[in-house]
């Protein structure tokens, strides 16, 4: 297992587009948090002098907001994808598969590793967006236990999301329906799902993997939420490893 | 080592890719494999590999991939000269690939330097010729020392001499106890290289034995002979069952494996000699004998 996770370590480090999407992943999500500040500001001095705000944004809300929005989904997912999606691509995946003929480890690898870096991506941009938040004092602090039971859910929901797109690309062999298909599905299609039939089956909202999920990440019922995404995730996964099991390389 | 293929076999919806392929790899000699294209020679590769999921097993010192401990100190293999990302330095690809059994970075330069690519180890391949591609491919398969070589096409797009370089140090790895298996459709290059071939067509084995014996099954070995009064001789020789042919005005071509049984002929009857010589088929005329009507995709109404 070791040497698995050695050789998918060097695998997503030696590749320039790797740093590339961390980088601007980071670079994204500070940017966002200022214009958020600034925009906060705005609000604010409109207002009024020394009138309160109509509006009650908490600082893990808005480093949220900055760290978890459509364009960084892109780019994390984008890494993720790439695990499998590359090597696809350009046929290493059976140079891969020639040194690790157990394939289970190396899947294991892939996960371990291309989540670990999402997370840590996902971590210092959320320190930065937090810095750069933290400054403007319209926005309402949490509590350090508040802030951290959003970011160990943020970070499970993320954990979530990559193996989603693990799944999908691995099933499909094609990077950019790794990506599309989940973000698709969490951008678009639960939305209109959730317009056309709640009115037939109300139900449906409650049982879709990322309306599930941005829930649980909300700490909208969490037990519930946690538990549907959970399934969706499970579901998917073992469904891409029995494929990456069985199926030629 | 030896390396036992067993049974292996491989479908695709209703076709038969490999057919129940039963051969072995022994140390020491270079191993040609060949057959015509879509003969399914990569399949079999992958299928030893266990790349593609199929019916039989390959045993490698008797025990699957699965149960070595290293893969890599087993098998090396290069099946495509494109296996590698564009965007990853030839140094990264391979340290990449010795990360399995924590090849040391010295290794890495010293295989790229073998392989003459050292100049270019710290470029990304997107640049690389085919020629380039091959030796990045043979350098990741020899990276770890690996008892056996699993090499599909590797003289593809080489220059001469670095066909002849491919030949010696192929020769040379086979020689140090270790199993060399190649493919390849340069059947010269490879009857100078390979000692032993498994040839096969349409995914069913059609010989598995030394270059010399596979030769010796064409027809087309014969013995030329120029002769004062051919006619005479060809009575003579078909007389005591041995058949002869024309070939040009005063030649006879004899299907006998030995000449000196045409010239004591020849000398009992009489008739002058002034030429006679065994010709052998090469091996790329034995491998079209034998395959003629097999290719999978030959040309409209020229197949050979």
């Amino acid at each position: 297992m070791t040497s698995a996770i050695r050789y998918e370590w060097r695998r997503i480090s030696s590749i320039r587009s790797t740093w590339i999407l961390v980088g601007c992943a980071i670079v994204v999500s500070t940017a966002l948090a200022f214009l958020l500040s600034a925009a906060v500001g705005s609000i604010s001095s409109s207002a009024g002098n020394g009138d309160v705000p109509a509006f009650d944004l908490s600082l893990s809300a808005s480093v949220g907001s900055a760290t978890t929005n459509l364009i960084v989904l892109v780019l994390l997912g984008t890494l993720a994808a790439q695990a499998f999606g590359q090597e696809y691509r350009n046929g290493t995946i059976r140079l891969t598969l020639t040194e690790f003929p157990k394939r289970t480890p190396i899947f294991i690898a892939k996960v371990i590793v291309c989540c670990a870096v999402v997370v840590v991506s996902f971590l210092v941009a959320t320190v930065l967006a937090y810095l750069v938040l933290r400054g403007n004092s319209q926005l309402q602090a949490d509590s350090v236990a508040s802030f951290g039971a959003y970011l160990v859910r943020t970070c499970i929901y993320l954990i979530g999301f990559c193996l989603i797109v693990f799944a999908i690309t691995v099933i499909t062999r094609i990077l950019a329906l790794g990506v599309i298909i989940p973000l698709a599905f969490a951008a678009v299609v639960e939305t209109l799902i959730g317009s056309l039939l709640s009115g037939y089956a109300p139900w449906i909202v409650d049982v879709l993997p990322f309306s599930s999920g941005t829930a649980f990440v909300a700490g909208t019922d969490m037990a519930r939420n946690g538990f549907v995404f959970g399934v969706w995730v499970a579901v998917l996964t073992v469904a891409g490893y029995l494929v990456f099991e069985r199926r030629d390389a | 080592m030896s390396v036992e293929a067993i049974g292996l076999t491989k479908v695709f919806g209703s076709k038969t890719a490999v057919n129940d392929l039963t051969f072995t790899l022994e140390p020491g000699v270079v191993t040609g494999f060949l057959g015509p294209n879509g003969s399914g020679k990569s399949t079999t590769m992958r299928l030893m590999l266990g790349l593609d999921r199929g019916e039989g097993q390959t045993k490698w010192d008797g025990k699957k991939l699965t149960e070595h401990k290293h893969a890599t100190k087993v098998v090396g293999a290069h099946l495509d000269a494109r296996f590698f990302n564009p965007n990853r330095t030839a140094r990264a690809h391979l340290r990449m690939l010795g990360a399995e059994a924590n090849i040391p970075d010295s290794r890495v330069d010293e295989v790229l330097d073998l392989v003459g690519l050292a100049s270019e180890a710290k470029k990304r391949p997107k640049t690389f010729s085919l020629g380039m591609g091959q030796r990045l491919g043979l350098a990741g398969a020899i990276l770890a020392n690996p008892r056996v070589l699993l090499l599909d096409e590797p003289a593809n797009g080489l220059d001469p001499q670095s066909i002849q370089w491919l030949r010696d140090f192929l020769r040379f790895y086979a020689s140090s106890g270790n199993v060399v298996f190649v493919s390849s459709h340069l059947l010269t290059e490879m009857q100078q290289m390979a000692e032993h071939v498994v040839v096969i067509s349409r995914g069913t084995l059609i010989a598995d034995e030394p270059v010399s014996d596979f030769v010796n099954r064409s027809t087309r070995n014969d013995v030329l002979v120029r002769a004062a009064d051919p006619q005479r001789l060809a009575q003579a020789l078909t007389a005591i069952g041995i058949a002869t042919t024309p070939d040009g005005d005063d030649g006879l071509a004899v299907q006998v494996a030995d000449p000196r049984q045409v010239g004591e002929v020849a000398f009992s009857n009489g008739v002058a000699v002034y030429e006679l010589t065994r010709r052998t088929a090469s091996l790329e005329e034995v491998f079209l004998e034998l395959t003629s009507g097999s290719q999978e995709y030959a040309t409209g109404g020229h197949q050979s």
